[in-house]
């Protein structure tokens, strides 16, 4: 049985149909990457799963349970955790600070200030130092981490390697490397089309609202994610 | 000697000042709501403890301690009832709302206890006419230097608990940005019910403190407001220890100024909180209020 299932799924940013009627489920342990040019309603979409935006229409199922209208600071309790655009840090708040405010109302599970240390130690040299004052990287392996401290069984990270320099990406990668190899289950949205489809299991394509390809990502080539990412096959069905 | 007495009668003047600015500056500081009606909460608490005083006959702090649930519970479903509704209207609305509440509160207590200026002076005994006589011209009053020390206590507690303990880091956290702290779990109404608690609390003690040093009446609240607010201001926003040092800083304005000629006493402080603001250090505070 799939872990996370949305049919039909709509949100808005006023007038504008952010997403629309989006249907695809993200079985347990996979990892599914989101590819799809900007203003693809990616962002959104994750958003509305997370509980942060509001659904306008259709359903999220996570585990059998119609998460739909459930607020976000349930969801989080349910297992679900996003890690949002720009990292959003407590800015003010030192690094462990962030991670014991997302601990607090955790679920039971293997996270703690110490595991989650152990498995990013670049963090330890930097737990009293405030999250303002890290670099981009540093702060999104703390989003990651802060993250992970809700226990989640599902771990969203939004523009995984946006703003980072590639050694950056690359520690940021090798930390969520080790978590898909534990067998958590994540959904990426990555601009960068070759780590997506190496990293992935899953690749979904994502045009003006819309999911236009979902498909193992072995089976893919680049050129069919750059025709579904532009839109140049308007014979797909949509 | 005259003017050390006025210092240290400031000094202790003051903690009443940052006893009031306490909660005024913790609704800032977590949910961006200027509560308007800070002055009449503090001064519904004060009758509530004068009611359970002259009844029960007991001293006004065994009152207050009494009162102190009661007002707690009220301002958590202050929060839930009121202010929830209210933010989700934008920041204009917290302000009309409060205002609203203002005079709501004022003609309850004069629907409810007439216009009869009061005090809880008379029933707390020596507390609020003894002193220490240092010198014939410098005494220091027991109702001061427990006003004093009850406010720091209480900023102080709650700046340590902000900065140290679980719920702390969730209120700063909530504070800082409340759509992220609810994506790591943190319910953003439930942490600002536990501050609207906490500041209706605070605003309590000091209402009773108020009765006690002087008098009061329904039309109290917007005069406790205004120096809450200079306090506030002067202390810096969102800081609570700043808030403590307006608090005082406003207090030994008004006594200084009451030693140069008694009418200039409350136009000193005034005066006080306007050079502050235009100080370079107010017109930042303004600036960044408006980016």
């Amino acid at each position: 049985m799939s872990l996370l299932e949305v049919e039909g799924l709509s949100a808005r940013h006023g007038l504008l149909n952010a997403v629309r009627e989006m249907s695809f489920s993200v079985a347990d342990q996979q990892v599914v990457a989101i590819v799809g040019a900007n203003g693809a309603g990616k962002t959104t979409l994750l958003r509305t799963i997370a509980g942060a935006h509001p659904a306008a229409g259709g359903t999220i199922t996570f585990d059998g349970l119609d998460i739909t209208r459930m607020p976000a600071h349930r969801r989080v309790r349910e297992g679900i955790a996003l890690v949002p655009e720009g990292r959003r840090l407590f800015s003010e708040l030192t690094v462990e600070e962030n991670l014991r405010v997302a601990g607090r109302r955790a679920r039971p599970g293997p996270w703690n200030v110490g595991s989650v240390l152990d498995a990013f130690p670049m963090l330890t040299p930097l737990r009293d130092r405030r999250a303002a004052n890290l670099s981009g990287g540093q702060q999104q392996v703390t989003a990651i981490a802060r993250a992970l401290m809700t226990n989640p069984r599902l771990l969203i990270v939004d523009e995984v390697s946006l703003g980072l320099s590639p050694t950056a990406v690359d520690t940021v990668y090798a930390g969520l490397g080790r978590l898909r190899d534990a067998g958590a289950t994540l959904i990426l949205v990555e601009q960068d089309l070759r780590r997506a489809l190496s990293f992935a299991g899953h690749v979904l394509c994502v045009l003006e609202g819309r999911v236009v390809l979902a498909v193992p990502a072995g089976d893919l080539t680049r050129e069919q994610v750059t025709e579904a990412y532009f839109g140049l096959q308007s014979s797909e069905p949509r | 000697m005259n003017w050390i007495n006025a210092v240290v009668q400031g000094l202790l003047l003051g903690g009443l000042y940052a006893l009031f600015a306490c909660g005024l500056s913790l609704l800032f500081g977590v949910m961006r709501i200027i509560n308007l009606a800070h002055g009449d909460i503090a001064v519904l608490g004060a009758f509530l403890v004068w009611s359970i005083t002259t009844r029960a006959n007991v001293s006004p702090l065994l009152g207050l301690a009494l009162a102190l649930p009661v007002m707690l519970a009220l301002g958590y479903a202050l929060q839930y009832t009121v202010l929830a509704r209210s933010l989700r209207g934008g920041t204009l609305t917290p302000l009309l709302v409060t205002f609203g509440l203002s005079i709501v509160i004022q003609n309850g207590l004069l629907q409810a206890y007439s216009p009869d200026v009061r005090s809880l002076g008379g029933s707390a005994g020596t507390l609020s006419t003894g002193s220490w006589h240092l010198t014939a011209q410098l005494s220091i009053p027991y109702l001061g230097v427990l006003t004093l020390a009850t406010a720091v206590l209480m900023l102080g507690g709650l700046q340590l608990c902000l900065r140290h303990t679980g719920w702390g880091r969730e209120m700063r956290a909530t504070a800082l940005d409340s759509d992220t702290a609810a994506l790591v779990g943190v319910p953003a109404s439930a942490v600002y019910a536990r501050a609207t608690a906490i500041a209706v609390g605070v605003a309590t003690v000091a209402g009773t403190f108020l009765a006690v040093h002087s008098t009061f009446d329904p039309s109290s609240g917007p005069t406790q407001l205004i120096f809450a607010f200079e306090a506030v201001v002067i202390g810096g926003l969102g800081s609570l220890w700043g808030t403590l040092t307006g608090g005082i800083v406003l207090g030994v304005a008004q006594t200084i100024g009451a030693t140069i000629d008694p009418q200039y006493s409350i136009l000193a402080g005034h005066l006080d909180f306007l050079g502050i603001l235009a100080s370079p250090r107010g017109r930042s505070l303004i600036t960044r209020s408006t980016t």
